[in-house]
């Protein structure tokens, strides 16, 4: 009877101890939400909260010209997180340093045409 | 025979072990020799199949905790978005690559260099099929066949635990030490993890005469078979997840050599065999690599100050003077809390059990230690900052020598108390 009661504490302590983890994997450390899960699969569901506005801002742009590279400004270019996020997000157009599109924040002044602009980001033509 | 300390694991859990990381090595051989797609869906939904088996299969109905288990990280990973640096920049991205250019060898272009062209790609070619079977790309479900990735490595662990009480502990020390790089996009959680599975397979292979293999002589050769090649396809997992992967397998290998020769035992042909044909796809894939002009990192010159133009020897000796150096790997590699957590556990378990269990401690030690002072030479030899290096990474690959302490604890302290 004591060797039963032991065991069943044993088990209900380290299920306790499993539930509160995946809870704190779920909700603190990932971000877990059943939303996602039931879009799982769904094409382009949750950009918005993979990648920054800026990063989803220019790729937007990018897609809608229709091009095959582009070229970040210099601001853009030594930003870490930009670089890095528009370039796996926007495959496979690809980030080609002689590309004629240059992307660049929509206060910076290039001495080029405009394309296309957005809140955040312009995308021109030089 | 000494029956109290024989070992049985579950070969029905073994053999379903092996069969899925045969269809996983078989996914990565149809994209590296550009097979049809059917194939490879046919072949994805062969690994799906089995996973469904281990749901509904009566020779099973004692796994309920792994049941759930496996349940909770497809649910984690698939409800969550992939966020984390390594995991978009390298792994995602390059499963999002292979689906795109219908290549395995699409990083052989050499576009982003800083992106790791040259890490093999195994987790990344499974995410790719199942995007092919999708159809298009999203931020979501590309990381959740690290979780099919997972699941030989745990089926092993699994099977080698004597009962429901170790499994669950086991699974429990796997969620608080490995949980999120697991459900994350993240390789390190699926190395840590295959570095405990063929730990305990290239023990077993290689010095356990205890293990109960079958009632008679045709069951025991054909569990036997099973457990030589489960072993060589866990460990071409292991080499085709990361680098580091390929170190340790290395590691474990020449350990057991060096063992064997200290034991004065005779190595064996099959022994030579096995190590071979663990290398082979990874030497493949590295031989490809080299040959399109894509090296490892570390093989170059040092890229940031003070160690600028510096190759791997010099950096090394320039850091090795450095007291800084040693005092903030001391801080990352000693003072992680996982780790003297898993050291005090293990400690307590060879306290209690040294006797009984003296090769399989000595060989989780020496495998351990040897990995911690190739990570320590590892962070000496970075051509990044070496701040920035130890600072990002330490955490992510202190698991697997945690992992490797808590596992043979668990195993060996619970067959004590049996």
């Amino acid at each position: 009877m004591k060797q039963k009661q032991k065991k069943i504490t044993f088990f209900s302590v380290v299920l306790l101890i499993c539930l509160i983890k995946l809870f704190h994997i779920g909700y603190y450390r990932i971000n877990f939400s059943t939303n996602l899960l039931f879009y799982t699969f769904k094409k382009d569901f949750a950009n918005n909260q993979a990648v920054s506005d800026n990063v989803l801002e220019a790729y937007q742009l990018i897609r809608k010209s229709k091009i095959s590279n582009f070229n970040l400004s210099n601001k853009l270019y030594l930003n870490g997180y930009f670089k890095q996020r528009i370039v796996e997000f926007s495959y496979p157009i690809r980030l080609d340093t002689n590309s004629q599109f240059v992307l660049a924040l929509s206060d910076s002044r290039l001495t080029c045409k405009v394309k296309l602009e957005s809140k955040r980001i312009k995308l021109y033509e030089c | 025979m000494n029956v109290k300390n024989s070992v049985e694991p579950d070969w029905n859990l073994i053999f379903l072990s092996f069969l899925i990381s045969f269809c996983i090595f078989l996914n990565y051989f149809f994209w590296s020799v550009n097979f049809n797609q059917i194939i490879k869906s046919i072949n994805f939904f062969t690994i799906l199949f089995f996973l469904f088996y281990f749901f509904i299969g009566k020779k099973f109905k004692n796994y309920n905790y792994l049941r759930l288990f496996i349940i909770s990280l497809l649910v984690l990973s698939l409800g969550s978005v992939t966020v984390d640096w390594d995991a978009r920049s390298i792994w995602g991205f390059h499963a999002k690559r292979i689906f795109l250019d219908d290549n395995l060898y699409a990083g052989f272009d050499k576009y982003m260099p800083e992106l790791m062209n040259a890490y093999p790609l195994l987790p990344a070619s499974l995410s790719a099929t199942l995007a092919q079977i999708i159809g298009h790309w999203n931020e979501i479900y590309p990381k959740s066949t690290n979780i099919l990735v997972l699941l030989p490595a745990l089926f092993v662990q699994c099977s080698f635990l004597k009962n429901n009480k170790s499994i669950l502990l086991w699974l429990m020390f796997i969620l608080l030490f490995t949980g999120r790089a697991l459900v994350s996009g993240l390789v390190d959680g699926l190395v840590a993890m295959y570095f405990v599975t063929n730990c305990l397979i290239i023990y077993n292979l290689f010095f356990e005469e205890n293990s109960i293999y079958g009632r008679n002589l045709q069951e025991i050769n054909k569990n036997k078979n099973i457990l030589f090649f489960l072993g060589i396809f866990c460990g071409i997992i292991l080499t085709l997840l990361k680098n580091e992967g390929l170190v340790i397998v290395m590691l474990l290998l020449l350990s057991a050599f060096l063992f064997k020769i200290y034991l004065k035992k005779k190595i064996r042909k099959k022994e030579i065999i096995f190590g071979i044909l663990i290398f082979i796809p990874v030497f493949i894939w590295k031989f490809l690599a080299t040959y399109n002009g894509i090296y490892a990192e570390y093989l170059g010159t040092g890229i940031v100050e003070p160690v600028i133009d510096l190759n791997s020897f010099d950096r090394i000796i320039l850091r090795l003077s450095e007291i800084n150096t040693h005092k903030l790997l001391f801080k990352h590699l000693l003072l992680n809390e996982k780790f003297i957590i898993a050291l005090l556990i293990f400690l307590f378990s060879i306290y209690k059990s040294f006797e009984k269990n003296k090769l399989i401690y000595s060989f989780v030690i020496t495998n351990a230690l040897i990995y911690y002072i190739v990570l320590y030479i590892v962070y000496l030899s970075t051509p990044h900052d070496f701040y920035w290096h130890v600072t990002s990474s330490s955490t992510r690959v202190m698991p697997s020598i945690v992992m490797i302490l808590i596992f043979f604890s668990v195993s060996t302290f619970m067959k004590k108390k049996e």
